[in-house]
Order: C-alpha cells, then sequence, then structure tokens
C-alpha cells in the first residue's frame, strides 16, 4: 500500500507600523531587500556571510535610489503647485 | 487563544477540490481582512478565528480607518512555484496608509469563490498604527518560509 501524506503551513509575517507618518526610506528599503534576496539560516558560514554582505549593499543602493525617486517626485509635485499658484506651499514642501 | 495560526481545515479540502487558484494571472482574488481581540474590532466584539475558520467573518474585524476598509482589501497574487519537494504561494506585501488601526490577526480568504478562508495569521500581539501606516510583510518565497506552503 502507498500513501501519500503532505502537509500545509502557513509562514510567519511581520507587522510594521508607523504613527503620524509613513513608513521612513530605510524600512521600505529593508522590505524591498528582504523580498528580493532571503539568506537561510542553514545555509553555509561561508555563503551566508558573503549573502549577508550583498544584502547590505543591496539595501544601501536601494536607499539611494528610493531618496532619489522621493526627491524627484517632489520636485514635480512643486513644480505643479507653483504653475497653479502655490508657491508657499511648493516651498514648504520643499522644506521637507 | 481567539486568534490561531493556521492553515484553515476547510481550505486544504478546498485545494483538492479546485476550489483556489493563486496564479497572477486568472487567478482568483484573495483579501486581507484585519481583526482585533477585544477593543479595536467594531462593536467591541472579538475575533475566533483559527483552523476550524471556514469563511470571512466581521465578528472582531476592525473599523474602516484610512485606506483600510472593513472586508479587508485584495492582495497581489505572486505565481505559485516550487522548492524541493515543497509547493508555495506568496503575495505582494499591504499597506494601510493613513490608518489608526489596532489589530491582534488577519485572515486572507478568497473573494472570488464564496469568501472561503485560506489561513489565520497570528500576529502575536496588538499591532497598533496610529494616523500612520500598517504594513503586512510576507515571509520570503522560500520552500521553508513562504506564507502558504504545501510540503
Amino acid at each position: 500500500m502507498l500513501d501519500v501524506i503532505g502537509a500545509g503551513s502557513v509562514g510567519s509575517i511581520d507587522v510594521l507600523t508607523s504613527d503620524n507618518k509613513g513608513h521612513s526610506i530605510e524600512e521600505v528599503a529593508q522590505m524591498a531587500a528582504d523580498r528580493i534576496l532571503y539568506v537561510a539560516d542553514e545555509a553555509p558560514p561561508p555563503i551566508r556571510d558573503q549573502a549577508i554582505a550583498f544584502k547590505d549593499t543591496l539595501k544601501q543602493t536601494l536607499i539611494y535610489y528610493m531618496l532619489q525617486a522621493v526627491e524627484q517626485d517632489r520636485a514635480t509635485i512643486c513644480a505643479k503647485l507653483r504653475q497653479n499658484g502655490y508657491s508657499d506651499l511648493a516651498d514648504n514642501l520643499r522644506s521637507l | 487563544m481567539a486568534i490561531a495560526q493556521a492553515m484553515c481545515t476547510a481550505f486544504k479540502s478546498e485545494v483538492l477540490q479546485a476550489t483556489h487558484n493563486f496564479k497572477a494571472s486568472g487567478g482568483n482574488s484573495f483579501k486581507l481582512a484585519l481583526y482585533a481581540e477585544g477593543g479595536g474590532g467594531k462593536s467591541s466584539t472579538t475575533a475566533t478565528l483559527g483552523a476550524t475558520t471556514t469563511v470571512f467573518v466581521t465578528t472582531g474585524e476592525v473599523a474602516s480607518s484610512g485606506t483600510y476598509v472593513t472586508g479587508g482589501l485584495a492582495l497581489t497574487n505572486i505565481d505559485p512555484t516550487t522548492g524541493g519537494t515543497t509547493g508555495f504561494a506568496d503575495f505582494a506585501d499591504k499597506s494601510f496608509t493613513t490608518a489608526t488601526i489596532t489589530a491582534m490577526g488577519a485572515m486572507i480568504y478568497n473573494d472570488t469563490n464564496g469568501n472561503k478562508a485560506v489561513c489565520i495569521l497570528d500576529f502575536g500581539s496588538n499591532k497598533t498604527s496610529t494616523s500612520g501606516t500598517f504594513t503586512i510583510t510576507f515571509p520570503a518565497a522560500a520552500a521553508s518560509t513562504a506564507i502558504i506552503r504545501i510540503a
């Protein structure tokens, strides 16, 4: 007699919250890095160390370009605000 | 425990009946709803969720706030795949912004097919955002970690 038995399971999620603001760029970059690269605890130490180092480099790169994206988006919004006569609001936004 | 993390037992049977399709393109729509224990839920109701849960329920669901609306929001499916002898499904992370939420757990359910429950997620403790962002980050899509796994 042959039995085929499978087990279903549910993974562990993380919950990240913020008060009176959104998540920081560093937090979002960490989320992205975690999605892009998973380093198994049981991986051989030399490989795991290299992977962790690469992941940190990846995170720093993500932070840099996310900052660029935020700045460029903010510049676009400020330009639109000025075009529509809201220069003070645009100046306040640029100062953030 | 009123909210216990589990793959719903009914879901295991429904998978064998092709009730659920997790494909990114052409798959079913899955939603994630948030629940509270004690205070935090609508009308101060307390959620009782676990392996025996079969369908989406409103008891204990958190109230609408910011971009979170009662009934939950649709998740973005990521094509199921395999790793070793394990098959697994994954979803993109989900954020609710400008939200004041206190939640102890969540339910993923099939919005396409009768609101049938897939799994219950236990946050372990109350998680709170105040006029901020409440983000669910799913585990890495791997054989030993993915959110929904069949080994």
